[in-house]
């Protein structure tokens, strides 16, 4: 996996396991399953990073919102 | 045939149904008929948003008669805009009518209910399209007219006073107004907007257009409840049946403010309304107390609803704010706003109706531990309170982010930090509703009450999801809001 | 760079399981991943919001009026001056440069003069509430009364780490260390971080609950961070870097071992924790060692975290910082040896004829097992500091 993705699913997992975790509301050692496991996975990923990193890599996420701020520079003309 | 008449049926047919619902007697068939004109109104606003985002500004002469003499309708990008508010609301609103109406009115008022919703419907979107000046006055009564009579259906005795004092305040307004725009008829001749913009120039340096314009802005100050002149909406808010509040809040001041933009900006022109009669300075003062001093007061409310209708005085302030600067980023963040208000409070509003049905109050100290009951119903009212707060994420942190950066580019540092100060009071004022209804525990006369039907969830989840998009993807509001501004502003500088 | 960040957290996190908050516990982890990973300042923030919002039910989870005074506490500190202080300076760094982005180097350079750069520092390293720099630091000690494991994890690593994390990216990547040396607010506010780790050290001195005495101990070290962002010296920041995550294994060893203490005895006092040590010994060894790599003795890591902090601060020629890092060792000291010797070597007061309370009586496995790992980790990156310190000088490499 490249980097970019490897930092996307970092994100990612911890905020989609909540879906399987109130799912599974009923059965407390699957839950605490899928806990253990999203962290564990978690570990792994970001220690994946780490070769990446010390080479050189920056891998980074950013937000979707973040670009579309560009919109107003281009209409901000200020009416004389 | 019938895309090229978009704007003129987009008003006719809400018009021409309304009496229909009062005719049929069974309430669930006017609702059927009131929710069926919604969702069509609903797609021509869609329809008629594409048209001017392709084609550019829409002029409509009504039975083709020219326009200095004929009525004109005329849609550019900020009139899509408020026609897509106007209509999502009125679509989501319905299907949620039908057990809120149920609920808090007498069986003989429904098809009243039905037939004033869209004659308001009907008057708020002709505001919007019509570019004639008195066509404008008489829309703006229909809607007022059928909005008293929607107030004063509320479940207690009180939404008759509420409604009478909407009646007073509201009828003084569109005297002004009707004023101003009898008095701007005198000295150009003409009522069609653009007509009047470019005649206007001419006899600009008069005292008479100078008090047209002073009666125009008190006249519409009032109908969008600028403070001071808000004081008729809490009560309105707090005593109408709880579909209306949530349809009023998001469309009747929205609309308000509208006509203020297109008084400012088409009509009077920027360079009159902001340089010479100095309109900017006095909003901005306004805009300031409102946003202060009405978010102070939502603190010490105990009625929720009356605490949203506060808060919704506040909100408006933040739209005058932006509009107050006079700059495209000002504007804009000020009809962004407009949008994402409208569907925060949208929503918030249903929350109260949901709560109202079930347990017959929207008093703080009924709500302890309503969260394990109503767990849907107060979950939307944490989303839609955490974009009211302006959290990142949701629709709110968008507009606050816009209004703050258009100050400060501005060098208003002060205002930006009044903006995000006020962010914090409107925390603390949900958050003592968040508080009640997660922590306490429920008190021993509380009864066990049911979470809301999805009939009424549904809805109010739409205007959250709404939020919540806006609040992730917000690239096609903003470009919206954004031409809407600058066609307003560009106008006003030809 | 950021995984130094992120591989002492998940550590930590590895080993909890005891909360039944799970979701919101993931929650508060994915958005700790996305500060961590954050391109921009933009999405840096959306997380630390969405942080601050996802532990407040962690913080709340009693439930109870306590709970809810806290919690009010929390989140009124930390969107308070989160909205009000450091959204601003965010909008207005934006509305000043057109840009967001990490860069190294800065992007405030050449396009503010330093009057306005000093305002936006203040508004940055105020703003950033979850660094708990005084007088913004009192939703720590009120939130612990979260479930001890909530505290270890988000009070002791995650939130706080969160905070400081973000003043070194502000540090490094909006300023740049060369331009920050220009500010004439870095000197005002490395003052305020070292007056904060003093105060807090001798606050942490008189607290006799010892979960207390932890908060105050982390509100402490957690201003040696901020005063090594504002050495402006790269060994400073290589300092500063380390000692997030030497901190976080001490700390989150030093919590576990409070957590046992208070499940297996139910006390929270200081002062009733004599001869413990013979009742726990796994536990209170684990303690030892945290609390010794606070103090910064070897063979425990913090020595090596603060080593490079008082290198920082001779290259800097801060002779005041290299002052207040010696006492506050001591402040330290102070404050964590008398629990260790109170464990060991005093009798336990008070045989009120329980014949238990001197048999060996340790906490669950599983707990244990917690505790040594980290405990162990707080030992090994002494001795094998390799990776962590590559990274951190790699981010120095980058500040130039």
């Amino acid at each position: 996996m490249s980097p970019e993705v490897t930092v996307l699913a970092c994100v990612a997992l911890p905020l989609l396991a909540p879906a399987l975790i109130a799912a599974l509301r009923r059965w407390p050692n699957p839950r605490e399953a899928v806990t253990l496991l999203t962290s564990g996975c978690l570990f792994l990923l970001v220690y994946s990073l780490h070769d990446d990193v010390l080479q050189g890599a920056r891998p980074a996420c950013e937000f979707p919102v973040g670009r579309d701020f560009g919109v107003l520079d281009r209409l901000h003309a200020q009416p004389p | 045939m019938l895309l090229s008449n978009l704007p003129a049926l987009q008003v006719v047919i809400p018009l021409v149904s309304a009496p229909v619902c009062l005719l049929l007697r069974n309430p669930r068939h006017a609702w059927a008929c009131a929710l069926i004109i919604s969702w069509l109104v609903l797609a021509m606003a869609l329809l008629l948003l594409q048209q001017v985002y392709t084609l550019g500004t829409i002029s409509y002469a009504i039975g083709a008669w020219a326009t200095p003499w004929g009525i004109e309708y005329r849609i550019d990008m900020a009139g899509a805009l408020m026609i897509l508010i106007i209509a999502t609301v009125g679509a989501v609103t319905m299907p949620y009518a039908w057990r809120n109406i149920q609920h808090e009115l007498h069986r003989k008022h429904t098809g009243v209910y039905y037939t004033c919703y869209l004659l308001c419907l009907t008057g708020l979107l002709g505001i919007v399209v019509t570019g004639d000046a008195f066509n404008l006055f008489v829309f703006l009564e229909i809607s007022s007219l059928s909005s008293y009579v929607l107030i004063s259906l509320g479940p207690s005795r009180r939404a008759l006073t509420a409604a009478y004092q909407y009646l007073v305040m509201g009828t003084i307004g569109a005297t002004f107004i009707l004023i101003g725009i009898g008095l701007l008829y005198m000295m150009t001749g003409t009522l069609n907007m653009q007509d009047i913009s470019q005649r206007l120039p001419e006899v600009a340096d008069t005292r008479t257009i100078r008090v047209a314009f002073a009666f125009v802005t008190v006249g519409v100050s009032i109908k969008l409840a600028l403070f001071p002149l808000h004081i008729w909406l809490p009560n309105a808010y707090t005593y109408a049946p709880s579909v209306v509040s949530a349809f009023m809040a998001a469309t009747a001041t929205k609309v308000g403010v509208y006509v203020l933009l297109r008084f400012f900006f088409t009509l009077f022109g920027l360079q009159f309304s902001f340089n010479a009669m100095h309109v900017g300075e006095i909003l901005m003062l306004l805009a300031v107390a409102a946003i202060l001093i009405a978010s102070l007061v939502a603190i010490f409310q105990d009625n929720v609803k009356r605490m949203l209708a506060y808060s919704s005085v506040a909100q408006i302030g933040y739209i005058i704010l932006g509009i107050s600067l006079a700059t495209t980023a000002g504007v804009s963040a000020g009809m962004l706003h407009l949008f994402n208000h409208a569907m925060i409070k949208g929503a918030l509003f249903m929350a109260m109706g949901c709560i109202f049905l079930r347990l017959g109050s929207v008093e703080i100290h009924n709500m302890h531990g309503l969260a394990r009951q109503m767990p849907w119903t107060m979950a939307a009212f944490v989303a839609g309170g955490l974009s009211l707060i302006g959290v990142p994420l949701t629709a709110g942190f968008i507009s606050k982010w816009y209004l703050v950066n258009a100050a400060l580019t501005d060098g208003y540092w002060p205002l930006a930090v009044l903006i995000l100060v006020s962010s914090l009071l409107a925390l603390i004022y949900i958050w003592r509703v968040v508080e009640a209804a997660y922590f306490h525990l429920p008190g021993a006369d509380m009864h066990k009450v049911r979470e809301a039907p999805a009939s009424m969830l549904i809805p109010t989840w739409l205007l959250i999801g709404v939020n919540l998009y806006v609040g992730l993807d917000a690239g096609l509001i903003t470009n919206i809001a954004q031409q809407g501004a600058a066609s307003l502003l560009g106008q006003a500088l030809q | 760079m950021t995984s130094v960040y992120s591989i002492g957290y998940m550590r930590s996190h590895h080993e909890s399981r005891q909360t039944s908050y799970y979701s919101y516990f993931a929650v508060a982890l994915g958005s700790v991943m996305g500060i961590a990973f954050a391109g921009n300042l933009f999405t840096l923030f959306i997380f630390y919001e969405l942080l601050t919002l996802s532990t407040y039910p962690l913080v709340t989870h009693a439930g109870d009026d306590a709970a809810r005074e806290a919690g009010r506490m929390y989140l009124g500190y930390l969107l308070g001056t989160s909205v009000m202080l450091l959204l601003l300076a965010l909008i207005w760094t934006w509305s000043l440069t057109g840009t967001l982005d990490f860069r190294s180097g800065g992007i405030l350079e050449g396009t503010v003069t330093p009057g306005i750069a000093s305002i936006l520092l203040i508004l940055f390293v105020f703003g950033i509430g979850k660094a708990a720099v005084m007088p913004f630091h009192l939703w720590l000690p009120a939130a612990m009364v979260a479930p001890t494991p909530v505290s270890a994890l988000l009070h002791a690593v995650a939130v706080v780490k969160a905070g400081v994390f973000t003043i070194l990216k502000v540090a490094i990547y909006i300023f740049g260390i060369d331009f920050l040396a220009e500010v004439p607010a870095t000197q005002w506010l490395m003052y305020v971080a070292a007056a904060t780790i003093l105060l807090a050290a001798i606050v942490a001195l008189r607290q006799d609950n010892l979960k207390l005495r932890l908060a105050w101990s982390t509100i402490s070290q957690l201003s040696y961070i901020v005063l090594c962002a504002l050495l402006v010296t790269p060994l400073g920041i290589v300092g500063g870097s380390l000692h997030i995550v030497m901190h976080a294994f001490a700390k989150i060893t030093l919590f576990f071992c409070a957590g046992a203490i208070l499940i297996t005895t139910h006390k929270t006092r200081v002062s009733e924790l004599n001869g413990i040590g013979r009742r726990m010994p796994w536990t209170m060894a684990a303690f030892t060692v945290g609390a010794l790599s606070m103090i910064g003795v070897p063979p425990a890591a913090g020595f090596i975290s603060k080593w490079y902090i008082l290198l920082g601060s001779i290259e800097a020629g801060q002779m005041i910082a290299v002052g207040v890092i010696i006492t506050s060792t001591l402040l330290n000291a102070a404050y964590f040896l008398p629990i260790v010797y109170a464990a060991f070597f005093r009798a336990p007061e008070g045989n009120t004829g329980n014949v238990n309370s001197d048999a060996h009586a340790e906490a669950p496995l599983t707990v244990i097992l917690a505790i040594a790992v980290t405990a162990t980790g707080t030992l090994a990156l002494f001795f094998v500091p390799d990776i962590p310190l590559e990274l951190a000088q790699q981010l120095t490499g980058e500040s130039k």
